[in-house]
């Protein structure tokens, strides 16, 4: 439950300044996921072919 | 911290006698409503719980095939779902108001989503149990429910979305009316965390459920295996936002019930935000089997890219426990390697509930998980035993414990009052948590020996064909249900706690609550240092926590030899020759 303050005139490091960006994570996340699992995974099934009955 | 702060402020909340903290009254409101309806699911799994280990424990075979999937239905959408989900939404009214010090943004909104939220668990319920629902939690097409039975999923998960769009609102609120500097807190990093992986869990929810709801109307066609491949993505995130829920507890309870000290906050928020990214995508190890995807797609998406989660779970697995032990050592418990741990307050539920969550989550869930999520082990793992057996040392013992172990501050903090029983809530993480070692250990070693999960008879009694089972397995299943009793007894009484408490309790008498006694938590009663300067510190830092290092290796060891093993019966699968 700690806090991180800030010291008067040191900048905030870039990571930090990412991580305290709610959105830009929420987007980030949903995108990879989308990405590699969801999009891929569709992408495979639906240019499968179909199988031909002997 | 202070008693002469005034403890109402006017027409807006209160201030917390214990931590500071200003509590919105609707957020007080809507974490105590949460809360008890996710203790109400939680009584129905239990009781459905009781039919399966009974039926499963083959020396009874307690119910006729039906009911025991139904009751499976119960079970897995009670716990895993309702249970599960009410509570988070407590969590995220916690972490996002509570711990930010700010009002609800639109407690109205608040208000719908627990209606739909309710709404929808009971008619799911009144389906299942009316009989029109025997299709499990995954409910897989071609199996189908009565129309009504996805409805209520669906109503449900707007709710849910909707309280995880208020916890974002609140982010937004706070930081606008600058009701905290900096950073915000860890434990609320968490929460985001939890937060975001269930907006991807709600739109592959949405993604699947509208379309199932539709062809349930014989609207519209369903692919089965399309079905699974997005349903995945909607089971498997869920549990991830209970992992990241936990892993928040955790880190709360740590510093709540001993001080426990965030050793580096960058490397935890790092790690959270590597859940973010990875961990979702491991869904596709529910399909490592199906045959339409291609090994690319389930190496990437299993082993690859997702040992970067198994990663963040291991330097949490490691940050919490060493938090611990410098906490403890900051309160001058520096005596060898392990006098921290023993002094630990482990008649506290708080802590022992928390303690040992983290051990069973991280000890025998990762192991297993790990194990059997690799591609090529999955074949002898896949839809056997083993697999309720892993998920049962990580949502049940690590969330579902977590969660009771949160409760034993959540009832004097928020509630204000006093746990009931407090001699029985002083055993109850134990009796939990080692029931459910017990049935999961054995599920696991059932499972090993090819038992199959979601399975009536595996006797295959008046069946034209049989199996014959290693005589070990008689005794495993016999194990499993007395672990799965002794859990079930732990979960009773641990509802049977919290019911008194809420209805019938004593109330805290902030004025007095110093004394402790029973009832009172020993981190409520004394809230211990959250923070430490000067020379103390740097000696401890300098220390270093060789106890934690000690755990971590034995965990190491256990971890190699146990993957080793499930390679070397792998390679005794195929015998040639
Ligand atoms: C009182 C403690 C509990 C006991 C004794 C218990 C016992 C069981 C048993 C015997 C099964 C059936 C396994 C099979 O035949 O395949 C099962 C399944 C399951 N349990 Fe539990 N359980 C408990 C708590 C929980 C909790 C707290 C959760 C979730 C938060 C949970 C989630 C599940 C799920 C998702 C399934 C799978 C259902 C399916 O395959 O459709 N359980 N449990
Ligand atoms: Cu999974």
């Amino acid at each position: 439950m700690t806090e991180q303050k800030e010291r008067p005139g040191e900048e905030t490091p870039l990571g930090q300044r990412l991580l305290d960006r709610p959105f830009v994570l929420l987007v980030a996340g949903v995108l990879v996921m989308l990405a590699f699992y969801t999009l891929w995974g569709i992408f495979e099934l639906v240019t499968l072919p179909t199988a031909t009955l002997p | 911290m202070s008693n002469a702060m005034a403890d109402t402020l006017q027409g807006w909340g209160r201030r917390c006698q214990v931590t500071g903290l200003k509590v919105h009254s609707e957020a007080e409101k809507l974490i105590k409503v949460n809360a008890v309806v996710a203790v109400v699911a939680f009584l129905v799994g239990v009781i459905a719980a009781i039919g399966l280990v009974l039926t499963r424990w083959q020396a009874v075979h307690l119910l006729p095939a039906d009911w025991y999937y139904r009751l499976m239905t119960v079970h897995g959408m009670n716990m895993l779902i309702f249970f599960i989900l009410f509570f988070e939404m407590a969590v995220l009214y916690f972490a996002g108001p509570v711990l930010l010090n700010c009002r609800v943004p639109a407690p109205k909104v608040g208000w719908l989503a627990f209606g739909l939220m309710v709404l929808g668990a009971v008619m799911v319920d009144v389906v299942i149990f009316a009989g029109k629902a025997d299709v499990l939690f995954t409910s897989y097409v071609p199996l189908r429910a009565h129309p009504l039975f996805y409805l209520g999923v669906i109503l449900f998960a707007v709710g849910a979305i909707l309280v995880t769009c208020l916890f974002f609102a609140s982010l937004v609120v706070a930081k606008r009316e600058q009701t905290y500097e900096g950073s915000v807190p860890l434990v609320t990093f968490g929460a985001l965390t939890a937060a975001i992986i269930a907006a991807i869990t709600l739109l592959h929810g949405a993604a699947i459920y509208i379309p199932t709801f539709l062809w349930s109307l014989n609207i519209i066609p369903i692919d089965p295996e399309l079905y699974r491949v997005v349903w995945w993505g909607l089971g498997h995130s869920s549990q991830q936002i209970n992992v990241a829920a936990m892993v928040s507890v955790w880190y709360l309870l740590g510093g709540l019930t001993v001080g426990a000290v965030v050793l580096n906050e960058k490397i935890s928020r790092s790690a959270f935000s590597l859940y973010v990214l990875f961990i979702s995508m491991a869904s596709a190890h529910h399909l490592l089997v199906d045959p339409g995807l291609g090994p690319a797609w389930k190496v990437w998406n299993t082993s690859y890219a997702m040992y970067l989660a198994v990663l963040a779970s291991m330097i949490h697995g490691f940050t919490v426990p060493a938090g611990i032990e410098m906490g403890q050592r900051l309160r001058g418990l520096v005596k060898g390697r392990f006098e921290w741990l023993r002094k630990a307050p482990w008649g506290d539920p708080g802590f022992s509930g928390m303690f040992l969550s983290l051990v069973i989550f991280g000890f025998f869930g990762g192991i297993t998980g790990v194990t059997s999520g690799t591609e090529q082990i999955n074949i002898i793992a896949h839809n056997t035993l083993r697999i309720p057996g892993h998920f049962h040392v990580t949502v049940v013992g690590g969330t579902a414990l977590a969660f009771m172990a949160v409760t034993y501050y959540v009832l004097p903090l928020i509630f204000q009052r006093k746990v009931a029983l407090w001699g029985l809530a002083k055993i109850q993480p134990y009796l939990f948590g080692v029931g459910i070692v017990i049935m999961a250990m054995s599920m696991t070693f059932a499972g090993s020996f090819g038992v199959p999960r979601r399975h009536w008879d595996i006797t295959f009694a008046g069946a034209a064909t049989s199996v014959e089972f290693h005589p070990m397995v008689d005794m495993l299943m016999g194990t499993m249900a007395i672990g799965g009793l002794l859990a079930a007894i732990g979960a009773l009484a641990y509802i049977a706690i919290a019911v008194l408490s809420v209805f019938f309790g004593q109330k805290v008498d902030w004025s007095r609550v110093g004394d402790g006694g029973a009832g009172i938590p020993q981190g409520v009663a004394k809230l211990p240092k959250q923070a430490h300067t000067g020379a103390a510190v740097e000696q401890v830092h300098q220390a270093g926590t060789p106890g934690t290092m000690v755990l971590v290796g034995v965990f190491l060891t256990v971890f190699v030899l146990y993957y080793f093993v499930n390679w070397k019966m792998l390679s005794m699968v195929w015998k040639i020759g």
